[in-house]
């Protein structure tokens, strides 16, 4: 009956089954570092995902050569024909017209922004393998002075924070991801909560609303002054439906975010900021001596 | 050539899932070659070293991803298992064994990663776009099981199973 005990399969099973049971919980994402085996992992695919991308890039560049080429011919051939091939370079070109207005916007926010944060660009290599997380790597790592939590942005608004941290690459969990909550508030009513993720329909919520407060579609909702992880003020994006809960008088809404995550190729790393001096009415004295 | 196929296929798998068909998604979903070939190889060699094999792949990625790690070995290993227990019933001439064989592995791999995590992550929370996505994920690798499976057993009986 107990044969399979003496199995070598049975035992390797069972010590496989144990040890995972083990790390499981002893591998989430509050801690402090990665172990030197993921390191070593990340580290093997990192320049493989760079070269990748370059050769993608390349090969876009090698197209439009023979797309230039094949231009001269046509002129000759059949004008027809050399009408369609511009059209195709015009394409090419507004690729490139994208490219620089993006890299333009990435500056000028940049350079808005020196005052109070300093921010390093970085290009998307790679995207989550998987639908349980929401991730993507980027072509910066500790060599460029990124660390882990560190916030990552667009000039369009939050993308999420730096989960892992290699010599030249980094992971950033995006705001989408379960485990990437952030403190928010509505930008104009100032009402506070929390915003969540869920990688798996790429939808955001904001949780834990004032049931009384006011909150309506297509309002603002911004990074919060308590936010652990990033600077106050940032977009996140816009309100969408809000749907109340008497129950445990809260509301909840979903947000629209202002990053298509699953578009940009180009990102900000806040290495360090510091939040605005709150606003103090200096003019009107706090507690006034009473006279004698 | 055995090992540095067995060892090859999951790292190019995941380097796929992450520069290419990450691009590529449907319902948001992105296709799981690392179960795929696990799938297959567990048909073509059995539960026992299909849950080492499974394991093995699973921590790769797990290690990839860098968060919570054994579940995705955990999973994989339970699903190359259970897979592999048809190895001796199976024809697996043809091509609807492998198509089934990974459509069942997709929704065995998701039950049994959806108890994990909520086993690891109290407020993990499961509404429809959950659904929908798997429903992405279990078309897409069904169709891809497909054309992959004819390359697969081609492969797998000149190298993989002697």
């Amino acid at each position: 009956m107990f044969d399979f005990l003496k199995g070598k399969y049975f035992w390797i099973i069972l010590v496989m089954i144990i040890v995972s049971v083990m790390i499981i919980p002893m591998t989430s994402t509050d801690r402090q570092d990665n172990t030197a085996f993921e390191k070593m992992v990340q580290g093997l695919y990192a320049p493989l995902q760079r070269g990748v991308n370059f050769l993608a890039e390349y090969l876009d560049d090698l197209g439009s050569y023979f797309v230039n080429k094949q231009d001269l011919v046509a002129i000759i051939q059949n004008i027809e024909k050399e009408r369609q091939l511009y059209l195709l370079e015009n394409q090419a070109l507004k690729e490139y017209q994208y490219e620089a207005q993006r890299l333009k916007e990435l500056l000028d926010f940049k350079d808005q922004n020196l005052a109070n944060m300093d921010l390093i660009p970085a290009q998307v290599i790679a995207r989550s393998p998987n639908n349980w997380y929401s991730t993507i790597n980027i072509n910066r790592g500790y060599s460029h002075g990124v660390a882990k939590d560190m916030a990552v942005i667009t000039p369009l608004g939050l993308v999420g924070r730096v989960s892992f941290v290699g010599k030249d690459s980094a992971q950033v969990m995006l705001i989408t991801d379960r485990e990437g909550a952030v403190g928010a508030l509505i930008q104009e009513t100032r009402v506070p909560g929390i915003v969540v993720g869920d990688a798996k329909s790429k939808q955001l919520y904001m949780n834990h609303l004032q049931f009384y407060s006011e909150i309506k579609s297509g309002d603002q909702v911004v990074t919060s002054r308590f936010s652990e992880y990033f600077p106050q003020g940032i977009i996140i994006g816009k309100i969408g439906e809000v749907t109340s809960d008497p129950e445990i008088l809260s509301k909840t809404a979903t947000v629209i975010p202002a990053v298509d995550l699953d578009q940009f190729e180009e990102v900000l790393v806040i290495r360090g900021y510091t939040n605005p001096a709150p606003q103090w009415n200096l003019e009107q004295p706090i507690d006034e001596e009473p006279q004698p | 050539m055995r090992y540095l196929l067995l060892v090859l296929l999951p790292f190019v798998s995941i380097l796929l899932e992450s520069i290419f068909f990450s691009r590529l998604t449907l319902w948001g979903a992105v296709p799981d070659l690392l179960l795929i070939i696990i799938t297959f190889y567990a048909l073509l060699r059995g539960s026992r070293p299909g849950f080492v094999y499974g394991f093995l792949c699973g921590l790769l990625e797990d290690l990839y991803l860098g968060r919570f790690i054994g579940t995705n070995a955990l999973s994989k290993g339970v699903v190359a298992f259970i897979i592999g227990k048809l190895e001796v019933n199976v024809f697996k001439d043809n091509i609807m064994v492998g198509f089934i064989g990974v459509i069942s592995a997709t929704v065995v791999n998701f039950i049994i990663m959806t108890l994990l995590f909520l086993v690891t992550v109290p407020d993990m929370v499961i509404n429809h776009n959950v659904l929908i996505n798997m429903g992405g994920q279990i078309i897409y690798n069904g169709l891809l099981s497909l054309p992959l499976y004819i390359w697969y057993y081609k492969v797998a009986r000149k190298y993989i199973v002697k």
